[in-house]
This record gives structure tokens, sequence and C-alpha cells, in this order.
């Protein structure tokens, strides 16, 4: 049997759901069953995940009370998405280095890359420093799971979730480009902190991500921002392949 | 008894009363400014690195800081230092001689362009020559070098127009300069970035008269623009980190602060609205009874900074009740700008979450599936 956990903030909830319909079908991984428990961050017993600087002690002791061997994270995932769902006052684009094909808003305030990466930075802060938490609070195996990429405008208006309905009309919305590009940049941060940390990195795979850089229908959530269940089975599973072939390097 | 000259001194003329007599703390050369600004006159700041100290003063006291290049809405506090948005009025970054203001005002005003311009590091990072050290990474892409750099001249010619008073602390008369055009760097090329090479660049050491002539050259280009525009200068008292000199860094710092002294005394007497502070006496010159540098005798300590500010406020802020009073409402009013848009935003997106959290739970069966 393979006992892991998963902790996260909202994305991690269609990872649960997905481990828990992987579950419920009896499904294996490498011959074993699975054996996954998820955690919220904003639950009331593991809030605030982070305390004086260092991992609530609740989130050890949940590790250790599943007998995990491993642990998925889902921390954060949303920045990019409360920063450029909807523009301001002054629309903003920029180009992406490592695509400047992509479409800029011909009349939008072009900013440097290194503002949109030091903005994204500054929001992350407790994403990140929860991944810095969790990897100082214990030994093992850890793996941050990239977050889905944004959903189409189309789908953002016609579905925004009761929250956001009030702020997103089409003129304010930013456009899908915009959306894909904050998206890749946050990723890039989740890269390097899983990097220097020694972090297994899980990406999205290609196939939930359609030719636009759009989350692709079949991994639409129920709102704006968030996947369903089959991205959070996909998720799960390509997390454990990552965690596997650490952990066994000639699997 | 004989009348001389020396006779009837004010006090502050007679080093005994303005100096040995003084309280620690309490020492004041500052005579009288030639003016004093208001709450609504706009200010430019420009300098080393002792210059942050002077803006981040003003606008903690309410003085209108002008600030030409701001962050965009979305750009956090945190961001926005590390990006050097509203460090100074332009993100110019640190300005160390009177050779690099005067090229960075013909720069934005298209009357001199650098041959080398921009320093290509990798396929994806280009630095801009004149700052360096702007943004982490510098830039992506020419493309958007040139889209910033134009935004950013824009900026400094905005500032420069529309500025009432420029503050610009002289730090440094040592510099390295592009023997082809003479375009000079505020660092050395090769330490942050481009590449060294003793055939394209040369060092330089400035002398009284050249920083006279250029500061002369960037005054009049400045009244060209903004005639009522009215100036301080002052000398920074950090002493210089390194020098290139062959002789001891010492030496090199009393050279530089002695040439930047007689300068700015020069251009003091020599154009109107143009006065000198002297920060540089406060903290440098030994006579507070105080010692105003940190342990790496380089850098100031707060209450160094401290005295230095309250000078600058007693001599050059008009102190009317009227004054005072826009000054505490301008204070009010930046503690509470910010863009609350951004965080609603935020505040949304996380309460959308918590919604989709509360759905966690698994279904009540046991999923243990044990092998």
């Amino acid at each position: 049997m393979i006992s892991f956990v998963g902790f996260g903030h909202s994305h991690i909830v269609a990872l649960a759901h997905g481990c828990y319909a992987m579950m419920e079908r009896g499904e294996r991984f490498h011959g074993q069953a699975l054996k996954g428990s998820f955690y919220y961050f904003y639950g009331d017993e593991l809030s605030p995940a982070i305390l004086n600087g260092t991992l609530n002690p609740r989130i050890p002791h949940k590790i250790a009370e599943d007998d995990a061997r491993f642990v998925l994270l889902s921390s954060g995932g949303n920045e990019h998405s409360a920063l450029a769902i909807i523009q301001m006052q002054e629309r903003f684009d920029f180009i992406l280095g490592s695509a400047p094909e992509l479409p800029i808003d011909a009349d939008a305030t072009l900013l440097p890359e290194a503002v949109v990466r030091e903005t994204l930075r500054e929001a992350m802060t407790e994403s990140l420093d929860t991944l810095r938490a969790f990897r100082d609070a214990t030994s093992l195996p850890l793996a941050q799971v990239e977050p889905p990429p944004p959903l189409p405008g189309a789908q953002v208006l016609a579905n925004p979730g009761e929250f956001l309905h009030t702020m997103v009309d089409a003129s304010r919305l930013s456009s899908d480009s915009l959306r894909y590009k904050m998206w890749r940049v946050q990723c890039e941060l989740y890269r390097e902190s899983c990097a220097r940390l020694g972090v297994i990195y899980a990406p999205v795979p290609s196939e939930f991500i359609t030719e636009a850089g759009m989350l692709a229908p079949l991994a639409w959530g129920k709102d704006a921002t968030h996947a369903n269940t089959l991205f959070g089975e996909r998720m799960v599973t390509e997390a454990l392949s990552l965690l596997s072939s650490q952990l066994n390097p000639g699997v | 008894m004989a009348s001389h000259p020396y006779s009837r001194l004010p006090d502050y003329a007679n080093w005994r009363r303005a100096v040995s007599r003084v309280s620690p703390g309490d020492l004041d050369p500052m005579v009288e400014a030639p003016f004093r600004f208001g709450a609504s006159a706009r200010v430019v700041t420009a300098g080393s690195c002792f210059a942050q100290h002077i803006g981040r003063f003003l606008r903690a006291k309410g003085c209108a800081y002008l600030v030409t290049e701001p962050a965009h809405a979305i750009v956090g506090p945190n961001a926005r230092s590390v990006l050097n948005y509203g460090v100074y009025s332009a993100r110019y970054g640190n300005i160390y001689t009177s050779r690099q203001l005067l090229q960075l005002f013909e720069r934005a005003y298209g009357r001199f362009t650098p041959r080398e311009d921009v320093w290509r590091e990798s396929e994806t990072v280009f630095l801009d020559p004149f700052r360096p050290n702007i943004q982490p990474r510098g830039f992506n892409s020419l493309r958007e070098f040139e889209i910033d750099r134009a935004r950013h001249f824009k900026a400094v010619r905005d500032a420069f127009e529309n500025l009432d008073v420029f503050i610009f602390t002289l730090g440094l008369t040592e510099s390295w300069r592009m023997r082809a055009d003479g375009a000079v760097y505020p660092v050395c090329p090769g330490v942050v970035g481009g590449e060294f090479s003793g055939e394209k660049y040369e060092f330089i050491n400035l002398t009284v008269d050249d920083v006279v002539d250029d500061m002369s050259a960037f005054l009049e280009g400045l009244r060209g623009v903004n005639p009522a525009a009215r100036v301080i200068l002052t000398v920074s008292p950090v002493p210089l980190v390194a020098t290139a000199e062959a002789r001891h860094v010492l030496v090199s710092t009393m050279y530089s602060k002695s040439v930047l002294r007689v300068a700015c005394d020069q251009l003091a007497r020599r154009f109107e609205g143009v006065a000198y502070f002297p920060s540089y006496e406060i903290i440098a010159g030994g006579f507070a009874s105080k010692n105003y540098f940190a342990e790496d005798k380089r850098s100031i300590t707060e209450e160094g900074v401290a005295h230095v500010m309250s000078i600058f406020e007693r001599h050059f802020l008009e102190d009317s009740e009227q004054q005072t009073a826009m000054r505490l409402a301008l204070q009010l009013l930046n503690a509470q700008s910010g863009d609350n848009r951004v965080q609603a935003v935020a505040k949304a997106m996380k309460l959308m979450c918590d919604e989709e959290a509360l759905d966690i739970d698994p279904p009540k069966k046991n999923h243990g599936n044990p092998d």
C-alpha cells in the first residue's frame, strides 16, 4: 500500500477528489493500493500553516498519524489569477521572455517581465514560505503539484463563482494570453523554489493544456479558476510517478 | 577696543560658540538657506546612496515628493522596493557623479546617445549599462528594454520639467567611461554586467573644474526646461567603498569629498536659486560629538541621518501653521494610498478558494483499501 498525505490551498481539493475517486475504484499504482489523506490549510485545524516561521506542529503530527511515505503539496497556486484575472484602471501586459511570440495587448502598459515576476514572488510569499517550512520540517519526499492553467475568458465569465462574479465583466477581464503568461511566470517561480529546496515539481500534463495555454475543457472545475476531479486524478498520478522514480530509481 | 572684521562675529562664525560649546547632537552648521519650500512644492531627489535617506524623509514629512515613474497598481510594496520604484522620483538608480547626472539629462532629451547603450548578457538578459541593478535579471529582450527605457526617459523629462525643488547628493568623483564617446557608468563595466576591457573603457577621476562644468551644464539645461527650478546640493558623507587610484582608499575618499565640497561652494555662489546643505559636515566633520558611522565605518547610523534631516527640516521646510497642517494632511494621505482594488480581488479569490475547500472531505466510506 502506498500511504501519503496531501496538504494545500484550494487546488488540493481537486487532487483530493481525484485521489479518493481512484481509491473508490480500487486503482493501484505499481501494483500497490493507494491510501491518501488530504488536508486544507485554511481549515481550522491546520491554520495557519506557518507559525513563527516554522510549520504548524499539527501538520507533522498529521503526517506521522497517517504513516505517510511522502507528501503531496498544492501550496498556493491562484496568485496569478488574483493579480491579473481582471484589469485595474491601467491595463497591463508583458513580453514573456521564454515565449515572446505570444500576443501583446497593444493598448496596455507594457511592464517588464521582471516587474511581473517580482510582483508574483511577493504575492506568493506565503506559498513559497510554506514549501520551505515543509522542507525544514520533514525528510520525507515532497512533491509540489503545479496549479491548473487559467480557464478561457468565456468560461470565467460564464462561471465566475459566487464571490468573483461582481468583479468580473467582459471589459475588465484580462486576455487569455495575459493570464496564461502570468501562470507561466508563477510556475517558473515554483520550479525555481522547488529545485532550490529539493522538492519534486509535478507539472500539468500537456493533454490538460490547450494550444492557447488554457485549461482544457475536460478539466474545468466549478468556477473561474479551479480544475475538476479528472485533473486531480491525473495530477496525483503524475506526482506519484515522479516520487516513485525518486524513491525507487529502478522503477 | 579695536574694531575689526572678527570683533563682532555672530555665534555661527565663532568655533567656540558654534561648535565647542554645542551639546552633542545639536550641531547646526546651516546658517540661512537662500530659500524654503512649502508642502505643495514638488520635490525631486537624485544622487548617491545617501540621497535615498533624503527622499524617504521628505515623504515621511508629508512633502510633495514627485514620482514620475510610479509602479503599476499590481506591484506590491516589497516588489516595489526590489524593482527600485519610488526610491527616487524616477527609476534612474543611484547617480554618483556630476557627469552621470548631466548625461542622464542629455540622454533623456535625446542630446546624447551613447554608442554602447545596452549590455546583452545572454539571449534573455539585457542590462541597461546606466542602471544595471534597476531590476533583477534585467530585461528579457531588446524590445522590452527599449520600451521601458523610452518610458523611463519620459519620466525623467517629466520630473525635470515639473519639479519645484531638485535635491542632488554628490557622491563620487571616480568613474569609468567609454573611451569612444565619454559615456560614464554608475558601476565599472564587468562588475554587475558588461565585460571589462581596458581598450574600451578608462578610469577617470573628476577635478573641481570637471564637476563645476558638468553641474553648470546640467543647471543650464534644467533651467532651459524649467526656469523656476530651485536646487539644493549636498555631498554624501559615505566614504568610497573602493578606489581605482593607486593609493589608500581613505586618501581617495578625502580627495573626492573635497573636490565635491569645493565644487558645491562655487556652484552655490555662481547660480541663483542653488543652495548648499552641509550633510557632509554634520556626519563626517567629526565635530558633532557623536560618531555617526556604523561599525563598518562607512554606513551612516539612523541617529546620524535623523540629525541631518532635522537640520534640513529646520532650514528648508516652511514652518508656518498652514504649511505644517498641509504636510500633516499629506502624511495621512500617503499612509492611506495603495490600490485597494488589487487587494479586493485577492480577497475575493481567497473567499472563492475557501468555498472550494469546503468540499474536501472524502466520501463516508473506508478508503483503506489495504493490500
